[in-house]
């Protein structure tokens, strides 16, 4: 069979009616009619009907037609006619139209399947209001090449396609080169663990998977192509969390000779065009934001603006406050800060905001606690208002600009950083409650100059990455205090609260990065052992340059409205980095690990005599999870030699025998009936009277993660 | 004086005044639980723990009318005798019964040091649902008291299936409580008590001339003293270690500080950190250095388990055919070491103490140990008689028997 003068189904319309053509792709649905038999055949380009009737086709090819199953692959010649006055399909885009089979061949046939593929219902099949039950994500990924068959999958990525086709076209009339830098290479500091590969050839050495390009382009910069892009996969070994793959898509690119004005240009022109691939026009330019003012007005370094409610500061009103708690905490040098929620007064009751969001909420937040105020008439009302002069009440009105029906909430904390984040999660909490977020819209902004360093307990860490260019040149490496008031050339662009990219202009100056490098702690030495390759090319005339990565999974899966980047991914891993198809990772074979030189390694690395004594502590210790102190160590210690020892004792004795468990074998018992039933020390509550701690109708734990 | 033996007294004097168990003073360590009594089985495992519902031997002896009275102390978790009091609550005269936890041989031991009766009983004879030991395959309900009737009376209320209570042999259940309901004459011929040959070489004891002289006494009687070879005798007390460490450190992992139990105060960054940190701080030495060698076998030696499980087979086996020559099999209740309250340091010093107790425990036998008989000087004056698997009353009625002997002996002396 050939397939050259193949048709598409979903291309066929009116205007074809008359026509013989030749058909191939998969039944998406049956209808039979007792003679006549109705298929809805699918394939890339959309669904068209056959029918199959003793009328038009021979006999053989209408028994065979019988046989026909969901997803069966078959090819088929016809006649396309119009359909009958009534029986047309508005569901589907050929539903003006049939086609009159007079051949048909079964190309493959297919297995029941895992869940249904089919997504229109055949017109007077009566299944049209049937409720489907959501198949699970896990069956969907295990079979994912039914669950890509499915045509609103297959627009994603086809989308997701034409999204990539814009970047090129795009970036190309910006004479940026796509140049592919290496996927086998070495560590790259931007702080997440590594995917390690071995080498074979260089036993007991590995290479890092890129957690991004940055150094390598930096190298092209440096090697003066001007204007680089790369649409590449990166990979980090970082903790599980939802939305996140441990490989994911980078739009990467770096430019020699600009400013940050350019990048932001660029950008937005270009998110502009990629957003509209997918229907949806943003708004220019970009408003941008300062860190610190992001910071100060929405608590977040990733502003959520489709809405306001902006933070006020307030701590300025309290200055002679009687309230103690508030007094307390400007005498420890703290901060006041509020929002106003507008005309929220009847969604947010005295008990709402005093029993769950001051004892509960925002206690979970991280702060110690809230106050709020419904402003009625012109008054404020509140639990604690009784403490405020009325002066402080007539500034706190006018401060938050609250009118009759507004209500404010204010966190007080002796940090800043404190208030910032409870506030700024309070602030999307509320918005979110009160369904203050416009859907379907989009809020782009530019959040620049962050801070370069972060102070950790040894001294400072990059914000970003080390090759970060400072907002100015002349500061002192060894001075803590200098180097956390430096601000970078760094920019993020977010859009609904969410990153979708950053990026930075760069060091250049190849002594203004040892100073960088100094200020992290670095020796020259270790600077030298991780990055020397990068260094000294600094040394031969680099360009001043900069760029930007976007995340492309994230932006393509905002654009096309999905609820996770897997949507958009053809074959991600689940939550948990597995890949329930392949069932990637596995375990591999003995002998590839010993070629490897895997198994060695632990030999070469491991430690003689006490050291190794101790590691048995530290495991049992782990795995049994039990903490002991070093005094301890030695009585433990000797209780395990005592268990060696032991374990010599009665090993190989009474081999014929069958391991006595118990004195008596115990029998599982059922309970009686089937259903689920409660403990009636749940339904007391007295389940919680023995725990440590509790928090609502859970019993509270440490978090799962740091 | 009474709050130094009790942690807890039962200020409530409701109970039944007809039942079986009515006018009995009823003391129980705070390791069997108790509804609304303080659970905590001295361990801060369990810090604070109010139990929500009683026992299952608890409500039994509740509705035949016994008194609660208190708490008395124990050694954490069960494991040994640290700090324990319910020996002075018999002879203070406070309680008529305490009840406690047998694992290793805590409640025989505890009565051969305060001079009155204590009882283990079948292993599967008696409800463990509400019990908290680390031990669950060994782990019974034992009782103390000065009168062999109490026990009897008690453990027959206590007796009896427990659907809560997975590890309960009906078939051996139905034979034990034919025994309490058919008060049969237990014996007709002479009594014939076993002596292990073996018992003396573990720890290498040299004799025990106390020892000796109550079985001559036996033999004076008229009892026929038989010896039994129980091969496996001297690694019994490894065999108990390397299985109840094990079950300690898979039953501890309930201390989870989450339900219940001490939550540790240090900022933790997860909450693996918080499991090691909490547990970390729950444990008492001992219980401890118990858990880690539990952690050894369960996680880096497996098959040593499951070898000691297979001596355990033998050894269960080996004491069933002994029973086929003889009707009791006598021991000391402790070694040369003399039964003690002083707390152990290591779980080898631990084991040095219940080395003649644990067996009884290995292999589900009933067993009780008689106040006075063996007189050697300053060690253990308690005789340990041990008895056929679900034969309990039987054993207690023979123990009767034997007791009064020494009491005759000792009333002849004077």
């Amino acid at each position: 069979m050939l397939y050259h003068d193949r048709f598409n189904c979903g291309r066929l319309g009116l205007a074809d009616i008359g026509k013989t053509v030749h058909l191939a792709g998969w039944v998406d649905a049956l209808r039979d009619h007792g003679e006549v038999l109705f298929i809805h055949l699918r394939d890339r380009s959309g669904i068209v009907q056959l029918v199959f009737s003793p009328e038009f086709a021979p006999e053989e090819v209408c028994r065979q037609s019988t046989s026909l199953r969901s997803e069966y692959c078959i090819t088929a010649f016809g006649r396309i006619v119009q359909r009958a006055k009534g029986t047309e399909n508005p569901n589907i885009e050929t539903g003006d139209i049939e086609i009159i089979v007079t051949d048909m061949t079964i190309l493959s046939r297919s297995d029941t399947l895992p869940f249904s593929i089919t997504e229109k219902a055949m017109v007077g099949s009566g299944n049209e209001s049937e409720s489907r039950e959501p198949v699970s994500e896990e069956l969907r990924l295990q079979y994912r090449y039914l669950d890509l068959r499915r045509p609103g999958m297959q627009q994603f990525l086809i989308k997701r396609h034409k999204i990539n086709a814009c970047i090129r076209e795009f970036l190309d009339q910006n004479e940026f080169i796509e140049v592919e830098t290496p996927i086998l290479t070495k560590s790259t500091p931007e702080g997440a663990r590594d995917y390690l590969v071995p080498s074979r050839v260089n036993p007991g050495h590995f290479y890092a998977l890129p957690q991004s390009p940055q150094l390598f382009k930096q190298l092209l910069m440096v090697a003066g192509f001007e204007r680089y892009y790369q649409i590449t996969r990166c990979f980090r070994d970082e903790d599980l969390r939802s939305n996140r793959q441990p490989e994911f898509t980078q739009l990467d690119l770096e430019a020699s000779f600009i400013d940050e004005a350019f990048i932001f240009n660029l950008i937005e022109e270009l998110l502009c065009r990629m957003f509209e691939a997918g229907g949806t026009s943003l708004p220019r330019p970009f408003p941008r934001m300062t860190w610190q003012e992001a910071m100060d007005k929405t608590g977040s370094d990733r502003p959520d603006l489709r809405f306001e409610m902006h933070f006020v500061e307030a701590t300025d009103i309290f200055k002679e406050t009687r309230y103690s708690i508030f007094r307390q905490i400007l005498q420890r040098g703290g901060v006041i800060k509020g929002i106003n929620v507008k005309q929220a007064s009847d969604s947010l009751s005295k008990n709402v905001l005093q029993n769950e969001y001051a004892k509960q909420i925002v206690p979970g937040f991280g702060a110690k606690g809230m106050t709020w105020m419904r402003v009625t008439g012109d008054k404020l009302d509140s639990n604690i208002v009784q403490f405020f002069s009325d002066q402080e009440q007539r500034a706190i009105i006018e401060l938050f600009n609250a009118e009759n029906g507004d209500v404010i909430l204010i966190i007080a904390d002796a940090s800043l950083e404190v208030v910032n984040s409870a506030l700024g999660r309070l602030r999307l909490h509320v918005a979110d409650r009160l369904d203050m977020i416009p859907k379907n819209r989009f809020e782009p902004v530019w959040v620049t100059n962050f801070p370069l360093f972060e102070a950790t307990e040894e001294g400072v860490t990059s914000s970003h990455h080390p090759f970060t260019a400072p907002d100015r040149m002349d500061f002192d490496p060894t001075d803590q205090e200098d180097l956390l008031s430096l601000l970078s050339r760094s920019y993020d662009i977010v859009v609904n609260g969410e990153e979708l990219g950053g990026g930075s202009i760069r060091i250049h100056d190849p002594s203004i990065q040892q100073k960088v490098f100094t200020a992290l702690g670095l020796s020259p030495h270790e600077a030298e052992k991780k990055f020397g390759f990068f260094l000294k090319a600094l040394d031969f005339g680099p360009p001043p340059h900069g760029g930007l990565a976007l995340g492309l999974d994230r932006v393509v899966a905002m654009i096309l409205k999905t609820p996770s980047i897997r949507e958009v991914t053809a074959f991600p891993k689940n939550r948990s980095a597995f890949c329930p198809m392949t069932r990637a990772p596995s375990r591999v074979a003995h002998e590839q690990l010993v070629e490897l030189g895997l198994l060695d390694l632990g030999k070469i690395e491991a430690l003689p005599g006490s050291d190794q004594e101790q590691e048995t502590i530290d495991y049992l210790s782990w795995v049994s999870r039990i903490g002991f102190e070093e005094d301890e160590r030695s009585m433990i210690q000797s209780a395990l030699e005592d268990a060696v020892r032991m374990a010599k004792e009665v090993s190989g004795n009474a081999r014929e025998y069958e391991p006595a468990i118990s004195v008596f074998r115990g029998q599982n018992r059922f309970r009686k009936g089937n259903a689920a039933t409660r403990s009636s020390f749940v339904k007391t509550r007295d389940l919680f009277k023995n725990t440590p701690f509790v928090k609502g109708d859970y019993f509270k734990v440490a978090s799962i993660l740091e | 004086m009474e709050s130094k033996i009790f942690t807890y007294i039962n200020t409530s004097t409701l109970s039944r005044e007809d039942g079986s168990m009515a006018g009995t003073n009823v003391a129980v360590e705070s390791g069997i639980s108790v509804a609304n009594w303080p659970t905590d089985a001295q361990s801060p495992a369990l810090e604070n723990y109010v139990a929500l519902e009683d026992a299952t031997l608890i409500l039994r002896l509740r509705n035949a009318g016994a008194k609660l009275k208190g708490r008395t102390l124990m050694g954490e978790l069960g494991l040994g005798l640290d700090r324990d009091t319910c020996g002075d609550a018999i002879n203070s005269g406070l309680s008529d019964v305490v009840l406690k936890t047998d694992t290793t041989g805590e409640a025989r031991m505890a009565a051969a040091i305060s001079g009155c009766f204590g009882f283990k009983p079948s292993y599967g004879l008696i409800s463990r649902f509400g019990l908290f030991s680390l031990i669950p395959s060994m782990e019974t309900c034992g009782i103390l008291s000065g009168s062999l009737e109490t026990i009897s009376k008690t453990i027959h209320t206590m007796a009896g299936f427990d659907e809560r209570d997975p590890s309960m042999d009906e078939s051996g259940i139905d034979q034990a409580m034919s025994q309490f309901n058919f008060q049969e004459d237990f014996q007709d011929g002479p009594l014939t008590v076993g002596l292990v040959r073996e018992w003396n070489t573990v720890m290498g004891q040299s004799g025990n001339k106390g020892f000796e002289q109550a079985v001559a006494t036996l033999g004076k009687a008229g009892v026929q003293i038989k010896e039994v070879s129980i091969k496996d005798f001297s690694l019994a007390r490894t065999v108990h270690n390397v299985i109840g460490t094990v079950e300690a450190s898979s039953s501890a992992g309930r201390f989870d500080s989450v339900r219940y139990g001490h939550r540790t105060s240090a900022l933790v960054k997860n909450w693996n950190e918080m499991y090691v940190k909490s547990r970390g701080e729950s444990f008492g030495p001992l219980v401890k250095a118990y858990l880690f060698q539990g952690g050894y076998f369960q996680y880096q030696n497996y098959s040593a388990f499951l070898d000691a499980c297979r001596i355990r087979a033998r050894l269960i086996e080996t004491f069933e055919k002994a029973f086929e020559t003889v009707d009791l099999i006598a021991l000391p209740v402790s070694g040369n070491y003399g039964p003690t309250t002083e707390k152990p340091d290591t779980v080898s010093d631990f084991y040095d103490i219940f080395s003649l107790t644990l067996l009884a425990n290995l292999t589900g036998n009933p067993s009780i140990s008689i106040p006075g008989p063996v007189n050697d000087g300053n060690t253990g004056p308690a005789l340990q008689l041990i008895g056929q698997r679900f034969n309990d009353a039987r054993l207690l009625a023979l123990a009767a028997s034997v007791s009064d002997i020494y009491t005759g002996e000792m009333h002849h002396e004077i």
